[in-house]
């Protein structure tokens, strides 16, 4: 089995890595790619509490269920802002996407 | 009659509350209502004079009532702290060979209770009321008498059009000089205190447009101010240590044997002390003297009215008031001996080469306000109260006859009038009553009192005065007071011998006439009181407020004393009289040298506080402007406003800046932001704490 110790550091190294990919990619995609990492990070983590800490009590799930329907929502959403982006601008990389003047 | 003295003494408010009615009537119905309209003008000073009648009517109810009690058999309740001297016999008020008693009366109402809320200790109710002894009741006789003569006075001396304003103020100024001798507590007096400080405001600068007047009336107004702040202190301090103000209470609980409460936060001394400084301010005393001379710019009326019998006068009200605390704490005592004595030498000598008439009253008008404080430090305010009644009448009177002079002879420089006896009779012989009263001659009132005060002096230098005052500064504090006998006397005979003998030395005084009828019966009334004051009555009663101390002088010193001060106020009578009968051109005081510049310039006191102001004040206020531009205003406001609108700029590089550029800032500042809570975690010790909660679930 996996101690309570491994499964976090995998956690928090998915979740760097998500929240990496998303402040350095310039790919649109690959920012929200990022998200979905960060995501699933918290997720394993609220798995990792559940089984270590709170056997015997269902919230994680719930938590873990509502997560990943919120991220596929996300992930429709962020598609479709993407793709009205790419339209507009005929890219996706952010750091060429700027309408405020500063 | 009875039931009419047991009335005006249980509803002795009345007296304050006549002149209220006239001070609103005045304002409201004439100044308002009646605006511009000739009966108006005319009946304005009426209703003042008619509230005042009354009022004196009362305030002579009030007296007789107390007396008539005290000698009616009835059983007296006189309390116990009425006794004032601990070496009191076994009544407070039955001075030795005198008969009368007083019995006070006193009115207490709740006024305003204090919320608990300010703390336990604060949770007690101020109190208002009056307070009936013989030193308020005598005191408003006298203070009621003068105001009515003066308004009567005022009459033709102040112009129709002016009437209103200037009834008003008085009326106002008359309702606050009650309510300060009345008063119950010493708050109440306080209020009343500040109150005729704005009224003398308002007074001496009645002639406003005139730049001189206006200038006087501010220096009056600041330079009491710093005797105020003294007295609020006193005022503050005795709130903390005894919880309740009024006189009765504080002399209850303020004994020669009795320690301080620990909630008085400065010695009983230093509070006598900052009392005695609000005093000073008020009855201009060395070095605060310096607005007196200069509030003569006010009408003469307001000057013989305010400052010269009334208001100045409240200084020595006050520490009489208050006299329990003194002899409590009698280290103040040498402060209020010696700055009186001093005062009354100082002024002396300034008023002895005064060219101007109403100057060399007013100098007088301090030196005479320095005997009554003497008179304090040396444990006799029954004779320097005496003393006060006295002046009130003859120096009332000299500036009323003053006041007649220059409104005959259209000047104020005693060098420019001469020969006005033959054409001003009545005047000439008024002043020179009031005069030879003001230089004590026998057997005019200030003949009684000032011997009364020297004779303190002589105790004090025979070492019989207070314990605290050496026999070795007695004898200085009796130097002083007979050489400023001496000099009284002459700068008396030298104004009445420039202004009212010889030939006439101006156009204005060639053309001079008598003073109107009203203004003449104010001036007889008075000089038959500076006539008769001195023994009729007056000792007596003022003889109430405390019996006399020094009953050990042998009857031949007294004489002697008597003899020696009548002395020399007859040979500088003739000195002054024999120095200017002639007019001489030239001075003949500047024969002094050095010293006639000193007096000329009034001992560089004025001169002193205007270098202070300038040079001291001014300097640091700019330095204090300086800081508050360069560090408040520039560090601190325009500083914050800087940086703000620097930081502003990098930030918005930021945030107007693509999406990965904000992200990282975001991240940035969370870390951040973490980095500073474990930091801080780890300080107070709370990191080791989190780390073990972990184990804990860790373990399970």
């Amino acid at each position: 089995m996996f101690s309570i110790t491994g499964l976090l550091t995998i956690s928090g190294i998915l979740f760097v890595a998500g929240a990496a990919a998303l402040i350095t990619r310039r790919n649109a995609v690959a920012a929200l790619m990022g998200v979905e990492l960060m995501l699933n990070a918290a997720n394993l983590n609220f798995v990792a509490g559940w089984r270590y800490f709170w056997p015997e009590r269902l919230d994680a799930h719930v938590a873990v269920l509502l997560v990943i329907t919120v991220a596929a929502a996300e992930a429709a959403v962020g598609l479709a802002i993407i793709l009205n982006l790419y339209r507009k601008f005929g890219t996706v990389d952010l750091e060429q996407i700027r309408l405020m003047r500063g | 009659m009875t039931i009419f003295l047991t009335f005006a003494q249980q509803q002795s408010w009345l007296i304050v509350a006549l002149p209220v009615a006239a001070f609103l009537f005045i304002g409201f119905v004439i100044i308002i209502a009646g605006r511009g309209q000739e009966l108006a003008k005319r009946l304005a000073p009426w209703v003042l004079i008619v509230c005042l009648a009354a009022a004196l009517a009362l305030a002579l109810g009030a007296l007789a009532g107390g007396l008539a009690r005290g000698a009616g058999g009835e059983v007296s309740h006189a309390p116990e702290w009425f006794q004032l001297a601990p070496a009191a016999g076994e009544h407070g008020a039955a001075a030795p060979g005198a008969a009368l008693r007083f019995v006070p009366t006193e009115r207490i109402a709740d006024w305003l209770p204090l919320p608990a809320s300010m703390g336990e200790s604060f949770a007690r109710t101020l109190k208002i009321g009056t307070l009936l002894d013989p030193l308020s009741a005598v005191m408003l006789v006298v203070v009621l008498l003068v105001s009515l003569l003066v308004q009567i006075y005022s009459l033709s001396y102040i112009k129709r059009d002016e009437h209103p304003r200037f009834y008003l103020y008085m009326a106002l100024f008359t309702t606050a000089m009650l309510g300060l001798v009345i008063a119950s507590s010493l708050l109440q007096l306080f209020i009343f205190w500040e109150l005729v400080g704005v009224c003398s405001y308002l007074l001496i600068g009645f002639w406003y447009p005139k730049p001189e007047a206006a200038k006087a009336a501010i220096k009056a107004f600041v330079v009491t101010r710093f005797g105020d702040l003294g007295l609020l202190f006193a005022v503050i301090f005795l709130w903390m240590g005894y919880g309740d103000l009024t006189f009765s209470h504080l002399a209850a609980q303020i004994g020669p044997a009795m320690a301080a409460p620990a909630a008085l936060p400065v010695s009983l001394t230093v509070v006598a002390i900052l009392l005695f400084i609000g005093a000073c301010g008020k009855s201009a005393q060395f070095p605060l003297h310096i607005w007196l001379p200069d509030a003569m710019e006010g009408p003469t009326s307001v000057s013989a009215l305010i400052h010269a019998a009334t208001m100045v006068a409240a200084g020595i009200y006050l520490v009489a008031r208050m006299f329990f605390l003194f002899e409590a704490a009698p280290m103040a005592l040498i402060v209020v001996a010696t700055v009186g004595a001093f005062t009354a030498l100082f002024a002396a000598s300034i008023g002895l080469a005064q060219t101007d008439m109403k100057k060399v009253m007013a100098y007088s008008t301090v030196s005479q306000l320095g005997y009554m404080m003497m008179g304090l430090g040396l444990a006799a305010p029954a004779a320097a109260f005496f003393h006060l009644t006295t002046h009130a009448f003859f120096k009332a009177l000299l500036f009323l006859t003053a006041g007649a002079v220059i409104h005959a002879a259209h000047t104020q420089n005693i060098w420019e009038m001469g020969g006005l006896f033959k054409k001003m009779k009545v005047t000439a012989i008024t002043c020179l009553i009031g005069g030879l009263a003001l230089a004590g001659i026998f057997p005019l009132a200030g003949f009684f009192s000032k011997d009364k005060l020297l004779e303190s002096a002589l105790a004090a230098a025979m070492g019989l005065g207070p314990e605290t005052i050496s026999a070795g500064l007695g004898g200085l504090i009796l130097l002083m007071a007979l050489a400023t006998v001496l000099m009284t006397a002459f700068y008396t005979a030298r104004m009445w011998t420039l202004v009212f003998l010889g030939e006439p030395r101006s156009d204005g005084a060639k053309h001079a006439h008598e003073a109107p009828r009203s203004m003449q019966l104010s001036l007889l009334v008075l000089a038959a009181l500076t006539l008769v004051a001195g023994f009729l009555l007056v000792p007596r009663l003022t003889a109430l407020i405390a019996p006399a101390h020094h009953a050990a002088l042998a009857p031949w010193m007294i004489w002697t004393l008597t003899g020696g001060a009548s002395l020399l106020a007859v040979v500088g009578i003739l000195w002054g009289y024999a120095a200017y009968r002639r007019a001489p051109a030239t001075e003949p005081l500047a024969k002094l040298g050095w010293a006639y510049t000193g007096l000329v310039k009034l001992w560089w006191v004025d001169a002193f506080f205007t270098w202070l102001a300038h040079r001291v004040v001014l300097v640091l206020g700019r330095r204090a402007r300086t800081f508050d531009k360069g560090v408040v205003d520039g560090l601190f406001v325009d500083g914050t406003a800087w940086l703000t609108g620097r930081l502003g700029v990098v930030m918005r590089r930021v945030s107007a800046g693509p999406l990965p550029g904000q992200l990282q800032y975001a991240a940035l500042v969370i870390f951040l932001l973490a980095a500073l809570v474990i930091l801080g975690m780890s300080l107070t010790g709370l990191l080791p704490l989190l780390v073990k909660t972990a184990q804990i679930g860790g373990m399970r």
